[in-house]
């Protein structure tokens, strides 16, 4: 029966199991909100210090590529939410499959971050004191790079290891470990990925369309 | 012992996450668009456009994390774990903004935001020190 095969002997049951574990992943999310919550707060004062400077520095990040980045990790938000479903459903083809979409659209989604990140290194809109770029107006715009940079920076470390996470996640389907009985590791590394997916929806309108 | 299963394995229905990731992407467009009409010079309110950008945002952070999260189904423990992070969050930004925008209300040494104040003497080096050495007794 599922209740041998799956349970810790520390648990009365499936349902406390699986219960206790999600509750320790929404306390680590938690803990990622108030993460991410420091940089936004940087981001608040130096936006209310140098209004002028992030409307004017903004316009330099590309709209589009970030637009195509939302698209890909809500679809990639989608997809996982999909295979958690057909874990349910015992239908571990399926799940497979939309993990391995989940994975190509992070991808995607780095791929074009590089492309972004290599255009302002070369013009150099760097953090700080490696900033170079001149054609911004107003005052202190390295600092706007130094908070893109760090906020971005962190979320995309979230992506390649929420890449990975799901990766290990798809050989343990594969490998035949988890039923519609037992599958609170892939709700987990679900939710981290959906958190992945909420600081995006604040980070792309803070950054690229503010003004 | 029935409800309680029930109650863990909750199958979502297909087309609710259809429906939800159709409303994030259509949401993404319309704040896309909004970002290209200065609602802030039609009306004259200051950061008209920043509030629009921020609404549309928590509906999308709210529809994920209620479906595709499944704090819509869920032990509501996990709802009032998230709730009590973004509570820390706010009264973290808000009482360091209060504090950084408007220190010289209730501060008369220091009348303006700290980003406007120069640095106290000290901190700064000898060059200002014998300018404003009559200041620094009350």
């Amino acid at each position: 029966m599922a209740q041998t095969k799956y349970l810790a002997h520390h648990f009365t049951d499936l349902e406390q199991q699986s219960e206790s574990a999600k509750m320790g992943m929404w306390l680590f999310l938690l803990t990622e909100i108030l993460l991410f919550g420091g940089v936004f707060v940087a981001y608040a004062i130096y936006r209310a210090w140098h209004p002028e400077t992030f409307i004017n520095a903004h316009r330099f990040l590309d709209v589009r590529l970030g637009t195509i980045n939302t698209i890909v990790l809500i679809v990639s938000s989608l997809t996982i939410a999909l295979a958690i479903r057909d874990m349910q459903l015992d239908r571990r083809k399926q799940c497979m499959r939309n993990l391995i979409i989940t994975i190509l659209l992070a991808g995607v989604f780095l791929v074009i971050k590089y492309f972004e990140y290599s255009h302002k290194f070369h013009v150099g809109m760097l953090p700080g004191k490696f900033y170079t770029f001149d054609g911004i107006e107003g005052t202190n715009p390295h600092i706007f790079f130094s908070i893109y940079f760090l906020l971005t920076g962190i979320h995309g470390l979230h992506i390649i290891i929420g890449m990975s996470l799901i990766a290990w996640m798809l050989l343990k389907v594969k490998k035949g470990h988890f039923s519609s009985n037992y599958f609170v590791p892939i709700e987990a590394v679900g939710l981290y990925w959906h958190l992945v997916d909420l600081i995006w929806i604040f980070l792309f309108p803070l950054l690229y369309l503010i003004g | 012992m029935s409800h309680t299963s029930e109650h863990k394995n909750h199958i979502t229905p297909l087309w609710v996450y259809y429906a939800v990731g159709t409303s994030l992407l259509f949401l993404t467009m319309i704040t896309v668009a909004a970002s290209y009409i200065p609602f802030s010079q039609f009306t004259g309110i200051g950061s008209l456009n920043f509030a629009v950008a921020m609404i549309i945002a928590i509906i999308k952070a709210t529809l994920v994390a209620l479906f595709f999260m499944h704090l819509a189904y869920d032990n509501k423990f996990y709802l009032f774990s998230l709730l009590a992070g973004i509570l820390c969050l706010l009264i973290f930004i808000v009482v360091t903004m209060f504090d950084t925008q408007y220190r010289g209300l209730i501060n008369p040494e220091e009348k303006t935001p700290i980003i406007q104040q120069t640095a106290p003497e000290q901190f700064v080096g000898k060059k200002h020190h014998e300018a404003s050495q009559e200041d620094t007794h009350h």
